[in-house]
């Protein structure tokens, strides 16, 4: 199908819109980039170490919190108290996790802001349970603002993995 | 200036081939402001500083094989277009699209929607495959072979894009000014994707 009316197209138009100047740090974050090159190989062999500690946390914990902190089915919950670790051994695995991977820039304006999210989030909930000290928090909402730190430590694992691995292809 | 007019000295593009760091940052220098205006035109919003970054490291890790035959400028510039077009087939933006496709047929339900936008807000209003080809072939100069070859489809589908994309500007542009019916407000409230 032909424009019926060629004389019309919004072309020009299109063509007279002014351009736009590129991020005054895009090179600076190009060159990090370059630069984590020589790094891969190393990058590479730290990051399978941590892959096979993403999947021995994952089989032996659930990357799902909610699944352990549910209410046990009748008959196995002497068996599944024993065998759901606590979500402060839990949180101190995904910790060593977030610990084991590689130092990296951040380049990626997307991965940035998802991380500094995620980070100030768990921030927030660490001075909420520290500052309180558990004295003005009931045990429920304590193991609450918990569950939800795990979760958050799971996605900031999650990212700065993927985040990882991208830089090194 | 567009990107296909621009080219490097042999003397510093056979460096920049090289890796020499010096001569890669006058290669960014010369490119980096018609590609930013590319992509943004094609991906508006903030992905278009990743796309940047994407495009340059894939054409300065492909600087070495970059044969010459066809000017570095259409090459670098098939290099951009590519990674919009991987950004626009993610699956992200591919559920977004789904948003785009709900709001394209509510603005051709009610066409007063749309009317009296200027040149950038109509043309980011086109869905996002639409804005890629009006911008491809009005500014860029590509065919519509090229296109068909770029995205995949088939020219006469480069053909009705185009065709589509220009007769929703023309009305975008020319008509006057008027706020959404109170209908249509109401309908966009009731969308079950809010």
């Amino acid at each position: 199908m032909n424009d019926p009316n060629p004389s019309t197209r919004p072309g020009p138009a299109l063509e007279a819109l002014p351009g736009f100047e590129p991020p005054a740090d895009a090179w600076a974050r190009i060159e990090a980039r370059l630069d984590a090159g020589p790094r891969i190989a190393r990058a590479r062999a730290g990051l399978a170490l941590v892959a096979l500690l993403v999947v021995a946390f994952g089989l032996r914990f659930g990357l799902a919190p909610q699944r352990a902190s549910a209410p046990p089915a009748a008959g196995a919950g002497a068996r599944t108290a024993l065998q759901a670790p606590p979500l402060d051994q839990r949180a101190a695995e995904l910790e060593r996790l977030l610990a084991a991977l590689p130092a990296q820039r951040v380049t990626r304006a997307s991965t940035g802001y998802a991380t500094s999210l995620l980070e100030d989030r768990i921030a927030l909930l660490d001075e909420r349970l520290g500052l309180s000290d558990g004295s003005d928090l009931s045990p429920q909402a304590a193991l609450e603002l918990k569950k939800q730190r795990l979760v958050l430590l799971d996605s900031l694992v999650r990212v700065k993995y993927a985040s990882a691995v991208a830089a090194t292809l | 200036m567009k990107l296909i007019d621009i080219e490097l000295e042999p003397a510093v593009l056979a460096r920049a081939r090289g890796g020499d760091r010096e001569a890669l940052g006058a290669f960014y220098a010369a490119f980096a402001r018609p590609a930013y205006t590319l992509i943004r035109r094609i991906v508006p919003g903030p992905a278009a500083d990743d796309l940047l970054q994407d495009a340059f490291i894939d054409a300065i890790r492909g600087l070495p094989r970059y044969a010459g035959s066809a000017p570095l400028g259409a090459w670098f510039r098939s290099v951009v277009v590519r990674r919009c077009l991987m950004h626009l087939r993610s699956p992200w933006q591919r559920s977004r699209e789904l948003l785009g496709d709900l709001l394209e047929r509510l603005e051709a339900e009610a066409p007063a929607a749309v009317l009296g936008l200027d040149v950038t807000r109509a043309l980011e209003s086109l869905p996002a495959l639409a804005r890629l080809v009006v911008w491809l072939h009005d500014v860029e100069g590509y065919t519509h072979e090229e296109i068909a070859e770029t995205t995949g489809r088939s020219v006469s589908f480069s053909k009705s894009q185009l065709s589509r994309a220009h007769a929703r500007l023309r009305t975008a542009l020319d008509g006057p000014a008027a706020p959404p019916p109170a209908a249509l407000l109401a309908d966009c409230a009731r969308s079950p994707l809010s």
